[in-house]
């Protein structure tokens, strides 16, 4: 074999374009596919680790994935609350280890308004538990101190001290702003690549504060307005939350509150295992994961195609080469062997290409990823799925090889030594 | 007694089409070690008769018999080696490589065959040691084995064609109008080289030419049209591809 593979090398540096754009071709169609396949294995995965160390998310009655979407992305609202009672009967549970409330129902610019307790930026987690960072500034303390994630800083151009007031609503524009009491940032989140980036933190308090004398989510009606120094002396605990996300003592439990809480009796709630609803939601996403899939083989098809193309081509003006060939010894078996080498090295040196630039490409990429999404981009060597896919396109390839290297072998039992000029 | 014979045809007959036949031999014989001038109008047959021998082609009847064996009742892949390890071939113009230097083309023919790579070993040689030394015999610049073949006259690409041809020993050279593309003196300074290299490796020399002034310096002349029972009318037109390059 090794007198033909010299040979095919010699003869495609003879060729030199045209074997570059080939293999060029087959490398970016390779980049693509693995490309993708990263990218989606690398969504998923952060998709997945939008929220750990969490064991049941907690909420109205409702469909698990429609919980998610609400409590976890903040996307949609919640068609019910939860009564203070029942979240303060789970904070008390035997089995509870921690509880985070959440009150959703107000934005700024567009972005939610997340009412806790300090809780959350102590038991809250992503990623692979990892738990939330402060970048600049503190928790907040005050009634209206407000902690904003790092999406909201950078495009809102928000720093510590800044004053902001609170819209009622989660539309962009919103004609109810609570303007009379604004809340003042205090501290600013380093960047997670979860939905707590775009998420404005207050305390509950705080959430209560601004709806003193709302009724039926509208001011009250000849009542006088309540001052934010007026709300301070009031009694600020509220009536309800939207969600409520449970840390247990021992994870063992989970199925037995998960039934208890689905069970319970002074008014229906919901609890979800947030890895199961995870996976549920990413399902329904999963469709255009495969279609991007699907284009990027039809891609690398494309590739291998222009390889088959250009092989061809030369067939007719290596004719004489063939010609040479068989005269100086080479065998009928040998044209062909050449020809299927060739293919073999245009598949193999664009894959090599393909990968090292899909590499490349991640490394260059991945400190822009994590400033801006907070996503660490794992370089990680090629799984088996991927060595796998490598293994399809150069079989493919030399699959293809062999309508060439055939019509080769063909074409030199005809024409033997006959040297066509 | 045909001992210094080395190569036999007999009763050959061969058509590309079955009631055509466009070469008919009664009986051909060629001694080792002559220098054979084989001569022949356009499309009488030559490039047929050169397939024939180099087993590129098989007749329907007859046989070759060369160096003791009959090549007619081999398989086509044995044919291919035989020839690969007995017969040197140099062709017109442009039968290099382009994309291999001088020394890769010469030493071309040892990457397929392993009996020309073993007669260069009981030399205590290497392909490169032997093709450096042709290259000196047919009167090449030494610096010529690191070029590439683009950078040759055709002269001297038909001489780095010969050494080719020689590598390895090969008792038989065919030469198919190598001299074609040279002026006279090229021509006669060719030939004279490409004799004492013959000599040298004491290889069997058919030289194939429609130029009569050649004639002379071989030993013996062959006609083709003498010899050849088919008549020239009946040459294909059509599915016949060997005859398009007498005519070039």
């Amino acid at each position: 074999m090794t007198p033909t593979l010299k040979l095919a090398w010699q003869s495609l540096l003879n060729r030199k374009i045209t074997a570059l754009l080939t293999v060029l071709a087959i490398a970016i169609s390779v980049t693509l596919l693995l490309g993708v396949e990263k990218i989606r294995t690398e969504t998923k995965r952060s998709f997945l680790s939008t929220l750990s160390g969490t064991d049941l998310v907690i909420g109205a009655r409702t469909g698990p994935v429609q919980l998610m979407l609400y409590s976890v992305f903040r996307m949609g609202n919640a068609t019910n609350n939860i009564d203070w009672k029942s979240y303060q009967h789970l904070q008390q549970h035997p089995l509870v280890k921690w509880t985070i409330p959440l009150s959703l129902g107000d934005s700024h610019q567009g972005f939610r308004v997340l009412g806790t307790d300090q809780g959350y930026f102590t038991h809250y987690q992503y990623g692979d538990h990892q738990p939330l960072k402060i970048r600049q500034g503190k928790v907040f303390a005050d009634i209206f101190d407000a902690v904003i994630g790092a999406d909201v800083a950078k495009k809102l151009g928000y720093s510590v001290g800044e004053s902001i007031v609170l819209a009622h609503g989660a539309g962009k524009t919103s004609f109810m702003k609570h303007s009379d009491k604004p809340f003042t940032v205090v501290g600013i989140l380093a960047p997670t690549g979860t939905p707590v980036d775009q998420t404005i933190h207050v305390s509950l308090a705080g959430i209560e504060a601004i709806h003193l004398g709302w009724e039926n989510g509208v001011p009250a009606m000849g009542k006088p307005r309540v001052t934010a120094e007026q709300a301070r002396q009031q009694a600020l605990e509220p009536k309800t939350i939207t969600a409520a996300l449970v840390g247990l003592k021992s994870k063992i439990t989970t199925f037995r509150l998960q039934r208890e809480i689905n069970e319970y009796k002074d008014e229906p709630l919901t609890a979800v295992l947030p890895g199961v609803a995870l996976a549920e939601l990413w399902s329904l996403l999963s469709v255009a994961e495969h279609a991007l899939l699907i284009i990027s083989a039809f891609v690398v098809a494309t590739g291998l195609i222009g390889m088959l193309t250009s092989i061809l081509m030369s067939l007719n003006e290596r004719r004489r080469e063939m010609a040479i060939l068989r005269s100086v010894g080479a065998r009928p078996v040998h044209i062909f062997s050449l020809m299927m080498t060739e293919a073999g090295l245009l598949a193999t040196i664009g894959c090599t290409l393909g990968v090292s630039l899909l590499y490349l490409l991640m490394l260059i990429t991945q400190p822009i990823i994590s400033n801006y999404y907070g996503v660490a981009l794992a370089i990680t060597p090629l799984t088996h799925y991927e060595w796998l896919l490598i293994l399809i396109i150069i079989s493919s390839a030399l699959l293809m090889g062999l309508i060439p290297a055939w019509r080769a072998y063909k074409n030199s039992l005809a024409d033997g030594m006959t040297i066509r000029v | 007694m045909m001992s210094d014979a080395i190569i036999q045809l007999q009763a050959l007959q061969f058509a590309w089409k079955t009631d055509q036949p466009i070469l008919q031999i009664d009986e051909l014989v060629i001694k080792k070690r002559h220098k054979m001038f084989i001569k022949g109008p356009s499309g009488c047959g030559k490039t047929t008769l050169l397939a024939l021998l180099g087993g590129i082609l098989k007749p329907q009847q007859g046989q070759i018999t060369i160096l003791g064996h009959d090549i007619t009742q081999l398989s086509n892949s044995q044919r291919d080696l035989f020839r690969s390890e007995h017969i040197g071939f140099i062709f017109q113009m442009f039968n290099l490589l382009p994309y291999l230097s001088v020394l890769d083309n010469i030493t071309l023919p040892c990457r397929f065959s392993q009996k020309r790579q073993q007669r260069i070993k009981e030399k205590q040689a290497t392909p490169q040691s032997e093709a450096m030394q042709l290259v000196e015999t047919l009167g090449l610049p030494k610096g010529v084995l690191s070029k590439p073949v683009t950078e040759l006259s055709i002269g001297q690409q038909q001489r780095v064609a010969a050494a080719r041809a020689l590598i390895g020993g090969p008792e038989i050279i065919i030469a198919d109008e190598p001299t074609s593309a040279l002026d006279y003196d090229a021509r006669k300074s060719f030939l004279s080289l490409l004799f004492e290299v013959c000599d040298a490796y004491q290889a069997t020399l058919l030289f194939v030419s429609h130029d009569p002034t050649l004639e002379t310096l071989f030993d013996d002349t062959l006609s083709l049209m003498d010899i050849n029972k088919a008549t020239p009318h009946h040459f294909s037109h059509q599915g016949d591809n060997q005859q398009m390059k007498e005519v070039s």
